[in-house]
């Protein structure tokens, strides 16, 4: 029988957790750990970013404990399918992610919180990403980015940087 | 166009700028990866970006990017222009680097990496900036250095003494530069691990560094050149150590005694002979090995591989001077022999292999005891009967499926003519079944009927694919013609063949 533990989001609504699925959040092992998670552990994230932080963990703690199951036999066709399996979950997770940037945000501030550092990097670069190829006037658009510099800096800024700009 | 785009980003309709709010560790973090000319754009996205950017604490600058926009140009100017345009472009890159430095040491934050790519035509008139940029690096406690000078071998940029102080360095790579012994000791008391690429280096140096950083665990020496005797015995946590092709031929010995060596590889020029003396002993945790070049003679690499029973990789290529070999072993996993060419005889016994190539050999006496798929690359030229007769031994030898390539590279066919198969068979045993067969035509031979009656005499393949690189698919035509026509080996053949490409 699987140790289950709640989580009380920051607007109160709680969430039964599997342990193996939050201890990949060293933030809550050590909560744990220290024995100060008896009942409901409280934490400063909202139920909406929980459930896509829980979703997450879930997928990655599937894909453990599958591997570990696994014999040598057949296994690399099955890796190449579950891979691929990986691949699609996380193009989806990632595209809705996109489409709405609130959420990207307030999750990679709680993968920080969290301490997710498997989350923080995937989310990282998903960002990098999205800014990748872009040229800086869409990038400001693209995140709501005021630009505060004068005509003048800005024409310095460029120059200095000259090379990154050239076709 | 534009609106299309905001709304497939789902851009926030508030307006909040929420990205840089962000903490910066996570927006550096981001910017880790993204290229170098992505990073450097982002300093014009407001105030705040820009401060970023200075603050990152990855720096990366590659002279390259600043000779990309005319290189149609370069072409038709005159070459006493280039130079000069080289010269310009030059001081431009070292402006650039030395503002960027200078502005990241004002913060006084701990730097992570920096990475110079620099190609220089008189490095004597650029070493004192180049100190001065690492001097930077070491006072930002920087963790990993990457220095890549391109020059002249003879006009050498010599690192600077302050370089020997980069406590905190964990990683150094090191190209086309020298290293003087340093007059104190050497402090990378946390280098892992140390690159040198082209890079002038004494004896004593090489003992410096091996035995002074303790928690050294990875040494990758590429062309260097400037020792005698090369020694390495004193470094206790080395695991992986490769040393390929010593840029010199005054090397006298190699030394090399590390308990704590999993995986080592030692290549020489493909032709060159290795240093009279080669003392390569006590490597009991060896796991991985690759040698390549005329490195050992039969009895040498016997008794060297006799003393470590746990490896699991054996890679051996152009070691001209082995002729017998004997690979016996329950825990080798993997087996790779390619162009040794003097191989008389080969065994080799070994339970548990997964993987075993024999590349491009040729096919002495052999015997062969391995439970896996094995895989035989070879070339066909200018072969002769007693080509065809050693490959068919060779593959009899084992009674292990393989994969066998045979490259045809000759337009002549020296078979007897015409190939008779009756007296072939009259002399050996019937083929052997393989896996699979890969036929690559780079050259069409002048007669494709003796050449399909010999590959067919030597094996019998489950799957039989063609490869034409001749580009008229006359051969893959052939071979589709001659299914009603062929004798009756070739024609059982034909009848299993799986796939046809």
């Amino acid at each position: 029988m699987a140790i289950m533990y709640a989580l009380k989001s920051s607007d109160n609504e709680i969430f039964e957790v599997e342990q193996k699925v939050i201890e990949q959040s060293e933030t809550i092992k050590k909560m744990i750990e220290d024995g100060a998670a008896t009942g409901e552990i409280p934490l400063q994230v909202s139920s909406k970013t929980l459930a896509k932080v829980l979703e997450w963990c879930k997928q990655r703690q599937h894909k453990t404990v599958e591997n570990e199951n696994d014999d040598n036999k057949g296994k690399r066709k099955k890796e190449r399918d579950e891979d691929d399996d990986i691949k699609e979950w996380e193009n989806k997770f990632s595209d809705e992610l996109k489409a709405d940037k609130d959420v990207l945000f307030d999750l990679l501030l709680a993968s920080n919180y969290l301490d997710l550092p498997a989350l923080l990097s995937f989310l990282c670069q998903l960002v990098a990403d999205m800014v990748a190829g872009k040229m800086p006037e869409e990038i400001r658009r693209m995140f709501n980015i005021e630009n505060d510099f004068t005509p003048e800096e800005e024409k310095a800024i460029t120059a200095e940087h000259g090379w990154a700009f050239q076709p | 166009m534009q609106n299309a785009d905001f709304n497939i980003m789902g851009d926030n309709t508030d307006g909040m700028d929420r990205i840089s709010e962000l903490p910066p560790f996570i927006i550096h973090h981001v910017m880790s990866y993204l290229f170098r000319d992505e990073v450097a754009r982002t300093s014009i996205l407001s105030k705040k970006w820009n401060h970023l950017r200075n603050s990152f604490p990855i720096l990366d600058f590659d002279q390259t990017d600043f000779f990309r926009s005319d290189s149609e140009v370069d072409s038709e100017t005159e070459e006493e222009d280039f130079d000069e345009r080289f010269y310009e472009r030059l001081v431009d890159f070292a402006v650039y680097v030395s503002v960027a430095l200078l502005r990241f040491c004002e913060l006084k934050f701990r730097m992570q990496k920096l990475r110079i790519f620099i190609n220089l035509l008189d490095p004597e008139v650029f070493s004192t900036i180049l100190d001065i940029w690492i001097g930077a690096a070491v006072e930002s406690e920087v963790k990993r250095l990457d220095f890549d000078i391109q020059t002249d071998r003879d006009r050498l940029y010599t690192l600077p003494q302050t370089i020997f102080s980069a406590k905190s360095i964990t990683t150094l790579n090191f190209g086309g530069c020298k290293l003087e012994p340093p007059s104190g000791p050497v402090n990378f008391c946390f280098l892992k691990r140390l690159t040198l690429d082209n890079v002038y280096i004494n004896d004593q140096m090489v003992q410096n560094f091996t035995s002074e950083c303790t928690l050294l665990d990875e040494l990758y020496f590429r062309y260097c050149w400037g020792m005698k005797c090369f020694c390495i015995s004193k470094s206790l946590k080395l695991k992986v150590l490769h040393i390929l092709k010593f840029n010199e031929n005054y090397l006298e010995s190699i030394k090399i005694a590390v308990p704590s060596l999993q995986q080592f590889t030692l290549v020489f020029e493909r032709q060159q002979k290795a240093p009279c003396m080669i003392d390569l002993d006590g490597f009991p945790h060896l796991i991985d090995l690759k040698l390549v070049g005329g490195i050992f003679k039969d009895q040498e690499f016997h008794y060297f591989i006799s003393k470590f029973p746990l490896h699991e990789k054996l890679f051996l290529q152009y070691c001209f001077l082995l002729e017998r070999v004997t690979i016996s072993s329950n825990r080798i996993k993997k087996v790779l022999i390619a162009h040794c060419n003097n191989l008389k005889a080969i065994d080799v016994e070994a339970l548990n292999l997964v993987c075993f190539g024999y590349l491009f050999n040729p096919f002495p006496i052999s015997s062969i005891n391995i439970p896996c798929l094995w895989k035989i690359l070879c070339n066909y030229e200018d072969a002769d009967d007693h080509w065809f007769l050693n490959i068919k031994k060779f593959l009899r030898a084992s009674r292990q499926n393989c994969d066998l390539t045979i490259y045809v590279l000759s337009i002549i066919i020296c078979l007897q003519s015409p190939f008779n198969l009756d007296n072939f068979r009259m002399i050996t045993p019937l083929p052997c079944g393989i896996e699979h067969l890969t036929v690559c035509v780079h050259k069409l031979p002048s007669n494709f009927a003796t050449l399909v009656d010999a590959i067919f005499w030597i094996c019998y393949p489950k799957y039989l694919s063609i490869r034409e690189r001749t580009g008229t698919n006359s051969f893959c035509g052939f071979m589709m013609n001659c299914r009603t026509k062929m004798s009756a080996v070739a024609l059982l053949m034909i009848s299993s063949v799986g796939s046809m490409t």
